[in-house]
């Protein structure tokens, strides 16, 4: 189910969320910005559901060093750059990724997955700090 | 009688001390001290640095005719472990021979626990490559509690994996490397990328907080756009404390750090690292003869080194030395995090040509002394004394 970024969710209601079709229509509007649902809500709840899954911080950093790194042939070649870590522990939040890199259509969908994943680093990082 | 006076096939020559002439030391030295009495008698004639650091400590299994001491205590460091290092002989980014050589040394220092602690790491461990890379953290001084965790993480992880995040340069030449966040900071970044040559569980962990390679236009002003503030805050420090000044990559005008000062901070990395690096100008101390072969002996026994840059308008910028291919050698440029090939007719030309901009190289530091102090037994005195003499060679 995409989230509706039009209303607000609980803490609960994220949990909840199933982001499996997240990225169905890529990360890209038609406007050629990130589409709403993916950027707030979807982005929200990602980084919710991988602190509950267990996904080490530290991960998602490494995550995001070798994404950035990589350009999208790479990452399509090696998706494993970015999920070999959490393919073992957090296969749920690995399967987003990987169904994220799948959706993109260019390079410049790409460096939006790429930011994508720095705001799940971020709002994860926020949570450490303020939840210890 | 006391013990040391029970070899009584020997022929008497008075006291212990007298006992130490070349004939008779000889027969009574271990293989490993009659190598470094070897070695000390031809200093100068070869890589001394690099034989030395790597010489094993204990004596080989099934080395000599007697038969073996069952009061002994067991070999920490086996035939099979050096040979598993060996395999790495070639391959100075994961871990040169000057660290293997410390790898020995380091385990007989371990406590007995600590040691049964560790040698379970390796039976644990994957793969060869993940056991080099543990002894390559133990060989940078960390202890049990960072190696069991640093051993649990890269636990199963591909070889690619492993070359790629275990470092903060790009072996392989190209961009990803750690890349520096403000106008001044070459220098502090350059200790960065040299922490990490020597230290994997550094890297990582940097690597870990966030992309290492963005070059951040406004980390000064704009601390939000960083996307790795460890990084970040580390450079400043460094640069700061180093009588730096910092301002933001776009609009440049802030200070860097003099010569001595970008020494004194690679030197205090000498717990990791176990070196003091001695700053040669060229051409003034060294010609580039010389100089290329300082390079080659520190590269080939794994050790990176800083190195200066400059330009026909003055100024400088810090790069490292991180590996060589015959006559070429790879450098990192912290202003895009790029490493490069370049040919010594690159270096002799003043057309390096570096991402950076930069052509002329007038700086590198030697490794001057193995401190091994850490690990004082008698080969530190020993590596000591090599080291001044590599000194003396250096003038």
């Amino acid at each position: 189910m995409t989230p509706d970024p039009f209303r607000d969710y609980t803490r609960e209601e994220q949990l909840a969320l199933d982001l499996t079709d997240l990225f169905d229509d890529g990360l890209r509007a038609p406007d050629g910005r990130m589409r709403p649902e993916v950027q707030g809500i979807g982005m929200t709840a990602a980084a919710l559901q991988a602190i509950e899954e267990g996904v080490p911080l530290e991960f998602v950093g490494l995550m995001l060093t070798n994404a950035r790194e990589n350009d999208l042939q790479t990452t399509r070649e090696h998706p494993e750059d970015l999920t070999e870590e959490v393919d073992e522990c957090c296969p749920k939040f690995a399967s987003l990724i990987r169904s994220a890199v799948q959706s993109c259509r260019d390079e410049a969908e790409y460096r939006m997955l790429v930011q994508w994943i720095a705001n799940v680093h971020q709002t994860m990082s926020a949570h450490r700090l303020a939840h210890g | 009688m006391p013990e040391h006076q029970s070899q009584t096939a020997l022929p008497n020559t008075g006291s212990p001390q007298r006992a130490r002439t070349p004939a008779l030391a000889e027969s009574v030295l271990s293989a490993r001290q009659q190598q470094v009495l070897m070695l000390q008698r031809t200093l100068g004639n070869r890589s001394t640095l690099r034989l030395v650091s790597s010489a094993p400590r204990v004596q080989r299994e099934g080395e000599g005719e007697t038969a073996p001491d069952e009061t002994a205590p067991v070999e920490r460091w086996t035939q099979t472990d050096r040979d598993m290092l060996a395999a790495f002989a070639n391959d100075e980014m994961v871990i040169g021979s000057y660290q293997a050589g410390i790898v020995p040394r380091a385990i007989n220092h371990l406590t007995q626990p600590d040691y049964e602690q560790f040698r379970a790491l390796l039976d644990n461990a994957s793969s060869d490559l993940e056991r080099a890379y543990i002894c390559k953290a133990l060989a940078a001084g960390r202890n049990l509690t960072d190696l069991s965790r640093f051993a649990g993480r890269i636990n199963g992880r591909s070889e690619r994996w492993l070359r790629r995040n275990l470092t903060l340069v790009n072996p392989n030449g190209g961009g990803g490397g750690v890349t520096q966040q403000y106008s001044d900071s070459c220098a502090p970044t350059t200790e960065q990328a040299l922490h990490g040559q020597f230290d994997p569980i550094y890297a990582l962990d940097l690597r870990s907080s966030g992309n290492i390679a963005q070059q951040t236009p406004n980390a000064l002003s704009d601390p939000s756009s960083l996307a790795n503030s460890r990084e970040a805050r580390e450079q400043r420090n460094l640069l700061t404390n180093g009588g730096g000044a910092l301002a933001d990559r776009a609009t440049g005008g802030g200070a860097g750090m003099s010569d001595t000062n970008y020494r004194a901070m690679v030197n205090r990395l000498a717990n990791t690292t176990g070196i003091s690096y001695r700053a040669r100008y060229i051409p003034t101390d060294l010609t580039w003869a010389q100089a290329f072969r300082r390079m080659n002996r520190g590269l080939d026994a794994g050790i990176s080194m800083p190195a200066g840059v400059t330009g026909s308008g003055g100024g400088g910028h810090a790069v490292l030395l991180t590996q060589r291919e015959g006559r070429r050698y790879q450098i990192h440029d912290p202003w895009t995090g790029e490493t490069v090939w370049r040919t010594r007719d690159d270096f002799r030309n003043n057309t390096l040509n570096l991402p950076s901009g930069w052509n002329q190289m007038d700086m590198i530091m030697v490794p001057s002394e193995i401190e091994l102090g850490r690990y004082s037994e008698d080969e530190s005195v020993t590596n000591a004394r090599v080291g001044a003499e590599l000194d003396a060679l250096d003038v």
